[in-house]
């Protein structure tokens, strides 16, 4: 189970203050873990196909994305990554505010990993992105991990 | 108008066949006139020869009167002859016996003169003389008495033919008599011919009285129905009028209808801006939640964060408001999520299908099963029926319901909920009933009414949107939703789902 090689995980969050918050989160973790934060869904296909300032970008191994991004939403950047052949192995975990089943229905169409959404307690919120950790990246079984 | 053509068309040939027949029954009674006429004729011309005949019977009769005069007159005339014959045999008797006495004296004189012949010699051939004088008279006498038979026989002839005339003549009546019967005969059979003409002549008047009737009647008809056809003709008027006016109000109709069709686009494009407005409210209630839960998850996460990394630094007031401040955020959290849902019962609901209240119950129960077993709720129901509704919202109704009775339980007992269904005026009346704390009928208005609370957030925690929700989902399924209470010992929620 011993995990020497360090897992590249993209957050994708407008909100500063949630980006703190898994940041926070993910920190006590287990998994050594490089997170990479980008504030849009531009930056986030940027980051994604390595371009502008994302030329050296890492292909991350697991991507967490919210919904509602300024420019472009979370939705289309899922798409994107799910129709293109090098990175619709990636797991895209949603994690959001909403919970309007549209969100929830239009998101596993696009072939979401899961849909989660942000509790408003903090403890719920720390046990969410901690079983996401747990299971994403101790159990499951990823490609090139 | 196709019908109406029909109808006229079938009543003129009605018309034309009555006619027929009509003509038919006037020939038949010219017929049956003619015939009686005849038969009176025939009757007049019998009457004439019975008449004729009786005056040749009377003149005949007449006749055989003067034959019998006659017969008597010449009985009585033989009767006389016969009665001078018989004085003539009567004298000739009595001259014969005369002549006998005479021939006697004669005899007694021939003898005294035989006596005196001797005598008188001379005498005696005078007495010769007179003695052939004498055979010459009885010659002349036998002649006469001969004469007299062949008269008597004559006579007797005579009366025979009489006899034979009168035989005849008997013959001859009975003759009179016999034709005379067979004439009554023939008078009575010609009285009963009479008579059954005069039945046949009553018959055929009493058939024509019939064909007069049947003529008026015919007449009725006729007349009945030219009243009938010019009723039809008026109907056509009438129909063609009202076709007319059906056109008029057709036209209008059209008129009305672009009308309406008018009024529909508008009120499309109504419904449409209305949609757009609900869309573009739903938009706002989702973008305020989703952006007013934000900040406050950045308030409640950052007051706990806080309050996890400085706890011990700082002292209990700290620790009691940071309490408050989270607190606070996470109510407003709740608000903004039913506030959200409520708005979204019409817009957001689901087709409606068949659903088997049992198995709602039963996923209810399911879903709260944990409350249920903490509270050792005892929860029973009826027979359920199936409906055509949004299954999640009635399911969201049972929920609410039985969540509140639960809630609003006894302390001093477990709760008892009991669920039930009847039918009434087309729609299916439910009804939770609890055993719980009660409330006060005083309050039926409120408690529907969003965010309106009757007890404390401290003593029954909520958001006070439960029963509105439920009373969303109710009306929108055309129903209505109402309750009975009395204050300890118990609540009944009704609500209505049309059939």
């Amino acid at each position: 189970m011993e995990n020497l090689k360090l897992v590249e995980i993209l957050l994708i969050e407008d909100n500063p203050g949630d980006a703190r918050l898994t940041q926070e989160a993910l920190k006590g973790g287990k998994v050594k873990n490089n997170l990479h934060i980008v504030y849009d869904g531009k930056e986030a296909t940027d980051f994604l196909f390595k371009r502008n300032q994302y030329q050296n970008a890492p292909r991350p191994d697991l991507i967490i994305l919210d919904l509602n991004l300024p420019k472009k939403n979370g939705q289309e950047v899922l798409a994107e990554i799910k129709v293109d052949d090098n990175l619709k192995s990636i797991p895209v975990i949603i994690l959001t505010t909403s919970k309007a089943e549209e969100d929830i229905i239009r998101s596993y169409n696009l072939h979401a990993n899961c849909f989660l959404s942000k509790p408003i307690d903090l403890n719920k919120f720390f046990e969410v992105v901690k079983s996401i950790e747990d299971f994403w990246l101790t159990l499951v079984k990823l490609p090139g991990l | 108008m196709n019908d109406q053509g029909k109808t006229k068309e079938e009543l003129i040939k009605e018309l034309q066949e009555l006619q027929q027949e009509n003509n038919t029954l006037k020939a038949l009674y010219d017929k049956d006139i003619t015939g009686r006429k005849q038969a009176k004729q025939e009757l007049i011309i019998a009457d004439k020869e019975l008449v004729f005949q009786k005056e040749e019977k009377k003149k005949r009769a007449a006749e055989l009167i003067i034959a019998d005069k006659e017969l008597t007159f010449q009985s009585k005339e033989k009767e006389k002859r016969a009665a001078e014959l018989i004085i003539a045999n009567k004298e000739l008797a009595f001259q014969n016996r005369e002549k006998e006495k005479r021939s006697d004296e004669l005899i007694i004189a021939d003898k005294e003169l035989a006596f005196q012949n001797e005598e008188k010699g001379k005498r005696a051939a005078e007495l010769i003389i007179a003695d052939k004088e004498l055979v010459f008279q009885k010659e002349e006498k036998k002649k006469r008495a001969a004469e007299l038979i062949i008269a008597d026989k004559e006579l007797t002839f005579q009366s025979k033919e009489k006899e034979n005339r009168a035989a005849e003549l008997i013959i001859a009546n009975k003759e009179l008599a016999f034709q005379n019967e067979e004439k009554e005969k023939r008078v009575e059979e010609l009285g009963i011919a009479n008579k059954e003409l005069a039945f046949q002549n009553k018959e055929k008047e009493k058939r024509a009285a019939e064909l007069i009737i049947a003529n008026k009647e015919l007449a009725f008809q006729n007349e009945e129905k030219e009243k009938r056809a010019a009723e039809l003709v008026i109907a056509n008027k009438e129909l063609t009028f009202q076709n007319r006016e059906k056109e008029k109000r057709a036209d209008e109709l059209i008129l009305a209808n672009k009308e309406l069709a008018f009024q529909n686009e508008e009120k499309e494009k109504r419904a449409a801006e209305l949609e757009t407005a609900n869309k573009d409210l739903e938009q706002f209630a989702y973008v305020a939640t989703h952006d007013l839960q934000e900040p406050l998850r950045m308030i409640s996460s950052y007051t706990q964060l806080l309050e996890r990394k400085y706890k011990d630094k700082l002292d209990q007031d700290a620790n009691d408001y940071i309490h408050f401040a989270v607190d606070g955020a996470i109510r407003m959290q709740k608000l903004l999520n039913d506030l959200l849902e409520f708005s979204r019962i019409s817009s957001r609901g689901k087709g409606f299908e068949q659903v088997d209240t049992s198995n709602i119950l039963a996923q209810v129960i399911s879903n709260i099963q944990l409350l249920i077993a903490e509270n050792s709720c005892l929860i029973t129901n009826d027979d359920l029926p199936t409906l055509i509704a949004d299954e999640s919202q009635i399911i969201r109704v049972f929920q609410n319901l039985i969540g509140n009775a639960i809630k609003f339980k006894k302390k001093s007992e477990f709760p008892k909920i009991h669920i039930s269904c009847k039918k009434q005026n087309n729609m299916y009346q439910f009804s939770v009933a609890d055993n719980g704390i009660g409330m006060e009928m005083q309050y039926h208005d409120r408690i529907f009414i969003i965010f309106q609370r009757l007890h404390s957030v401290k003593d029954y925690p909520g958001t006070g949107i439960g029963l509105s929700i439920c009373k969303r989902i109710v009306e929108r399924h055309g129903g209505k939703i109402w309750f009975e209470s009395i204050v300890n010992e118990g609540t009944t929620f009704y609500f209505t789902i049309p059939v």
